[in-house]
């Protein structure tokens, strides 16, 4: 079988790792934590995206995942505000707030069992199981629309954070937040915004990759590869976790081809292991 | 006038020692009823209700079963917590599960050492039966008969030659791939390759490209439903085309919905089939579900109904010798010979495992057939 093919395939998963890696290292940043409740984001928003499916047929695909988005980044909103605002402001341990995110995914899972039940769901849509060609080569017809979302996501956050007030405001809470907190910027509303816009941008990745698989409550077991891609990376830097997604895609869909098929979850974990060796900081990070 | 008086007095007497001699007999379920392997749990719960209300409406006489359901979310160590609690809470005098081979391992240490009997409706691991013990039987044959009668089949039936086998790696794929593997060595398929995947793995292609490069007759799967499909999938988005053996995963709605229209023409090999048995006690089964749910029985729902039935009927013959105990249940499960269930005649061996028709299957405009029934 021809590599390319396993390259344009590590691609698309990769662009979906680097989206749900994105969301890590933006709350990373914003909060100071790891928010193992990322992948389970990611689920909760493939269910919505579902739910809107069905309740909406007509509406184009490429429509349902900013409604997602939108839905599962209020809810990532109501969560920061509710339960991981409170704990911060108490100064909660890392050990803590690790765990606190642990159990948030936790519920999230349990919850999505409990409102779409225990069997997988598959998208009721043509793009599902319709393919395109590129160049001579049979791929998914959703693989376009990831890559264009990916690249469309990452545009629209480089502009929010350079452009917008909103986006000065979030980055300056995130660099330095008493000095941020002096020149008006709500901490608390900062961090929330940061965690319901990580919530969103995982909730359309989850809407993209369920063509390609189906949804299940288990989905976000996906979010460890997608931690690993944040570290890889760097966790806090965005264009690391973008390419830490990438390099884990490829990565582990060219070695599943090319080492050992059998190995192939192993091998992203590995990838992450053999960099973090030589640069300890991930690959976009600073020394010191 | 005193005549009469005694009369009914009498009768009275009679009814009330009749109805204070009837008794319920509390019996534990348990399976996954939620979770990833939750339509293994919850199907064959249902078909073991509707026994049950059969079974309740003058099967065992007076006598009545009390059915007492627990969820083991496929986890082992819930089963086995579940299992205790009906052991020491509610004195079960038998135990109707489980539903996955992991689950069932677990439990069969508690009822073994609580001396309660066990019949499960699913599971296959081989192992299961191999320590001989007394207290635990199945009504599903074991994962050495499935993957012997695959390869059989192959090479018989369908003459293939060679088969590439991909294997779920834990204590379900595993035991099923080995006795596959050796009973192809045995008849002469050859293999053509083996590669055994992370049970959390839902990325094949870099799998797939590989078997399809060793160019076998067949692909033979040993994992789930959810595996199946998406293997299927990505095999038509990668235009692989080689007949595919999915095991019991054809008969599961969400493998047909996971693999779309990619999932026509594949085979597999199902505990049921609603419709390939032609017996009476067949018969009566699927017309009696297609009224209540006005659709067919699933193989899941097919298995816990027998299940329910093949312990009712070890009660029964268990109250016709003298009286009904875990060890009179207990010795009339092994006792059981050609009992016409609705899966087919069943029989249960001296090491608990079960002889029963296997359905061998193909999905034929989005419809499963029968392909051959395997005695």
């Amino acid at each position: 079988m021809n590599l390319s093919l396993q390259l344009l395939s590590g691609l698309a998963v990769g662009c979906i790792y680097s989206l749900v890696a994105v969301g890590f290292s933006m709350v990373y940043r914003a909060m100071g934590l790891v928010n193992f409740a990322q992948g389970d984001l990611m689920m909760v928003g493939a269910f919505v995206g579902y739910s809107i499916i069905i309740s909406a047929p007509a509406l184009p695909f490429w429509l349902v995942v900013p409604f997602a988005a939108a839905l599962t980044a209020s809810l990532g909103y109501v969560i920061a505000q509710s339960a991981l605002w409170p704990a911060i402001q108490r100064g909660a341990s890392q050990t803590y707030l690790v765990l606190l995110t642990l159990g948030i995914g936790i519920v999230l899972s349990n919850g999505a069992r409990l409102i779409w039940g225990a069997n997988p769901r598959v998208y009721p849509i043509p793009l599902t199981h319709e393919t395109i060609r590129v160049g001579q080569y049979p791929v998914p017809a959703v693989y376009p629309l990831i890559g264009l979302t990916m690249v469309v996501l990452i545009v629209g956050l480089h502009l929010l954070f350079t452009r917008t007030w909103l986006g000065l405001a979030l980055r300056a809470a995130a660099d330095d937040a008493q000095t941020a907190s002096i020149m008006g910027v709500n901490r608390r509303f900062a961090s929330a915004a940061s965690f319901a816009l990580a919530s969103g941008i995982g909730a359309a990745a989850g809407v993209l990759y369920a063509p390609i698989t189906f949804v299940s409550a288990d989905m976000g077991m996906l979010g460890i590869k997608a931690f690993a891609a944040a570290v890889l990376g760097s966790l806090g830097s965005i264009p690391g976790s973008v390419i830490g997604g990438l390099v884990i895609g490829i990565g582990e869909t060219l070695g599943g081809q090319l080492v050992s098929s059998e190995y192939q979850d192993s091998l992203a974990f590995l990838l992450m292991i053999g960099i973090l060796l030589v640069k300890p900081t991930g690959l976009m990070g600073k020394r010191g | 006038m005193v005549l009469a008086r005694i009369g009914i007095f009498a009768t009275l007497l009679l009814s009330f020692a009749s109805s204070a001699m009837a008794k319920d007999f509390p019996v534990g379920f348990f399976g996954p009823l939620s979770g990833p392997a939750a339509a293994y749990g919850s199907e064959s719960l249902a078909g073991a209700q509707l026994a049950l209300e059969e079974i309740n409406a003058g099967y065992l006489g007076s006598d009545k079963i009390k059915l007492i359901p627990a969820d083991d979310t496929a986890s082992p160590g819930v089963a086995a917590q579940a299992v205790q609690r009906m052991i020491d809470i509610d004195d079960v005098v038998a135990v109707v599960g489980g539903s996955t081979s992991a689950g069932t391992a677990a439990a069969i240490e508690v009822t073994k050492e609580a001396k309660v009997p066990q019949l499960s409706p699913l599971a296959v691991d081989s192992a299961l039966t191999l320590a001989n013990n007394p207290w635990f039987a199945r009504i599903a044959q074991s994962s050495t008969t499935w993957a012997e009668r695959t390869a059989e089949w192959l090479k018989k039936d369908k003459g293939a030659k060679s088969v590439y086998l991909l294997v779920r790696n834990d204590n379900f794929g595993i035991p099923l791939a080995d006795a596959f593997e050796k009973k192809a060595k045995e008849i002469g398929l050859e293999l053509k390759g083996k590669i055994a995947y992370e049970p959390t793995s839902r990325e094949f292609r870099p799998t797939l490209a590989t078997v399809a490069s060793a160019k076998p007759d067949y692909i033979v799967l040993w994992g789930y439903y959810t595996e199946a499909g998406l293997m299927a999938k990505q095999m038509a988005e990668m235009q692989i085309k080689f007949p595919f053996y999915v095991g019991s995963a054809i008969g599961i709605d969400q493998y047909r919905e996971i693999a779309g229209p990619s999932a026509e023409g594949t085979y597999g090999l199902l505990y049921y089939l609603a419709g390939s048995i032609e017996t009476d006690a067949g018969k009566k089964f699927v017309q009696k579900w297609n009224e209540r749910y006005h659709r067919t029985p699933t193989q899941y729902e097919g298995m816990g109904y027998d299940a329910m039935y093949v312990l009712a009927d070890a009660m029964k013959r268990a109250a016709a010798k003298g009286g009904i105990s875990k060890q009179t249940i207990r010795d009339e499960i092994f006792n059981t010979k050609a009992f016409q269930g609705a899966t087919g005649p069943i029989t249960i061996l001296s090491n608990g495992d079960a002889q029963r028709p296997l359905p061998m299957a193909e999905l034929v405009d989005g419809k499963v057939k029968l392909d051959t029934l395997l005695k």
